[in-house]
């Protein structure tokens, strides 16, 4: 299984690989939003897409709206994972088609009850 | 300071005695770290201290707060999601049909802790059941600990409770951000009645439970115990109630006079 | 939302816990002359108020070397900028989402100062932690745009923890634009 991995820091992105190679996820890793469209279009059938908010280039809930208005790309499940914590935000990014939401600072524990939450079967179970 | 070995083993009988709470060699330590806060809380140097002052006053409020440090609390939303799965699917639609005359459902969640759990089902509910709008829906969440069940019924929960299990959904529908804390809508907080019970204490004459939520909790408590409180919930369900366990919990190893069932990858237990 | 003291420290603890597994303990500042890496975001709203994070170069090193989960020594400067840049992102986003306004959070600035203590604004909401035997330091001042000499000179004095009125006293530097 394919996991996207888009935020504008490297040890985020570390911190965020770390967790799901565990669970057997194959990981690709972009820094903004034009970059991990670039990704997607290289990996249509990605599962799923961790996303932060605030990046260069283009941000989170940009990425969001473009991969929805993308037809290609309706079975993958975007996960925006970001300090943005305002509930305004937040129904910002479920309304442009954002699948959940998980604020920063999160545990392991809670990055996997929201990939529970998406519905998605983890290859390997950590 | 170390504790001591009688003074663990009187720690341990207490616990077994007054909540049935089972404690192994190996959970000392653990003792240690629940107990030295409470000691320092009550001005007392160390848990020799606290344990000196409990052999020589009757049992009282310190006795309590010793029971409600050594319980475990940790409860998240939805936990492991798939009770709360079968419950939608399955549960409640059989039960709607089947209580259309009456209109009404009562739910029983046990051992609720800080209120995750019965703050759920009535999320769930309210969520994707509106046509029970009318009904007559009992929640009952109980638990031995009064102070946690105080912070349930303030229904206010921090991010990082937040963000264990809650679909976002639900928390923009169902909480309003208060600083750093969230809290609970009104009215769901309205659909629950947090009440104290010991499990293990006799329980009061209720109405009979629609659907039980016994969840980690018999994990804590030698078999007799077991035995005893899966009584006493054949005694206040309903004849096609529905019992949920926690995912490691097995009632057929300890009472046989259970059915189980896989519903939405979820073992449900019911009458025979 | 006011943001106060406690809600500072109480923010910055669960990111360096929930993030690091790092222990935080408050300790009254205690000026190091030391070279300090400053991390800031700033956040646009009615007010704009910069979040900055301050450390010595070895504490940002050691927490950089936490994020990265990798061996001492190993990691380039660039890197450790990020992850303290990502430190200031997390802390300014829960800062923006207690004060509950609708608010821009800008991308992180990481910067070296000399002598930071002395550019200091005096008055601003602050806190600090013993990390690892090294002082982490949060600081929440408003950005003061075009304010006439006047309102300087009366800068309100709030008693307590709450958020002070003060000049910037920062070293040069802009933040990227909103996102």
């Amino acid at each position: 299984m394919q996991i996207l991995i888009v935020d504008d820091s490297t040890a985020m992105r570390k911190i965020l690989r770390r967790i799901v190679e565990t669970l057997g996820f194959k990981v690709v890793e972009a820094g903004h939003g034009i970059e991990a469209m670039q990704q997607l279009g290289s990996f249509p059938t990605t599962e799923v897409a961790l996303v932060d908010w605030n990046m260069p280039e283009m941000n989170g809930l940009d990425f969001v709206k473009a991969v929805r208005a993308n037809p290609l790309y309706e079975q993958t499940k975007l996960v925006m994972v970001t300090s943005e914590t305002d509930p305004t935000k937040m129904a910002r990014a479920m309304m442009a088609g954002a699948d959940e939401f998980l604020m920063k600072p999160f545990t392991a524990e809670m990055l996997l009850d929201k990939l529970h939450l998406i519905g998605l079967t983890m290859p390997r179970v950590c | 300071m170390a504790l001591d070995v009688q003074d663990f083993e009187f720690i341990r009988n207490f616990l077994l005695k007054r909540s049935a709470i089972v404690l192994d060699d190996e959970k000392r330590y653990l003792v240690e770290t629940r107990l030295q806060p409470l000691a320092q809380s009550e001005g007392l140097a160390n848990v020799r201290e606290l344990v000196t002052k409990m052999q020589k006053t009757p049992v009282n409020g310190l006795h309590q707060k010793v029971v409600e440090a050594m319980t475990t609390h940790e409860t998240t939303f939805f936990r492991d999601i798939n009770p709360f799965n079968a419950l939608r699917k399955s549960v409640l639609p059989e039960l709607i049909t089947a209580r259309s005359s009456t209109q009404s459902l009562r739910i029983w969640c046990m051992a609720c802790s800080t209120g995750q759990e019965p703050f759920s089902v009535a999320m769930l509910i309210r969520e994707y059941f509106p046509q029970l709008q009318n009904w007559k829906i009992s929640i009952l969440a109980t638990d031995l600990s009064m102070q946690v069940l105080k912070r349930a019924r303030e229904g206010v929960f921090s991010q990082h409770e937040m963000n264990r299990g809650l679909p976002s959904t639900l928390m923009l529908k169902y909480f309003q951000r208060n600083g750093m804390n969230w809290q609970v809508n009104e009215d769901i907080r309205r659909m629950i009645v947090f009440q104290q019970l010991n499990l293990i204490e006799p329980w009061p004459l209720m109405p009979l439970s629609d659907v039980v939520f016994l969840r980690n909790v018999l994990i804590y408590f030698d078999v007799t115990t077991k035995k005893s409180i899966l009584a006493n919930v054949r005694r206040i369900m309903r004849p096609d109630g529905t019992l949920f366990l926690g995912g490691s919990e097995n009632a057929l190893a300890v009472d046989d006079s259970f059915k189980r069932l896989e519903i939405e990858q979820s073992s449900v237990y019911r009458l025979r | 939302m006011q943001i106060d003291e406690q809600m500072l420290q109480q923010i910055t603890v669960d990111i360096c816990q929930t993030m690091l597994g790092l222990e935080l303990t408050p300790i009254t500042p205690d000026v190091e002359a030391a070279r300090q890496l400053v991390a800031s975001v700033e956040i646009r709203g009615v007010r704009d108020t910069i979040v900055e994070v301050l450390a010595n170069e070895h504490l940002m090193t050691s927490i950089a070397e936490v994020m990265f989960s990798s061996e001492r020594g190993s990691l380039s400067e660039n890197e450790i900028r990020d992850a303290f840049g990502e430190i200031a992102n997390m802390i300014g986003g829960n800062v923006k989402g207690v004060a509950g306004e609708e608010a821009q959070l800008s991308l992180p600035l990481v910067a070296a100062v000399e002598d930071w203590q002395n550019r200091f604004p005096h008055g601003c909401l602050r806190t600090s932690f013993d990390c690892c035997g090294s002082t982490l330091m949060i600081v929440l001042r408003e950005a003061v745009q075009q304010v006439s000499s006047a309102n300087q000179t009366a800068a309100a004095q709030i008693q307590g923890d709450r958020l002070f009125e003060c000049s910037m006293g920062f070293s040069p530097g802009t933040h990227s634009p909103v996102q």
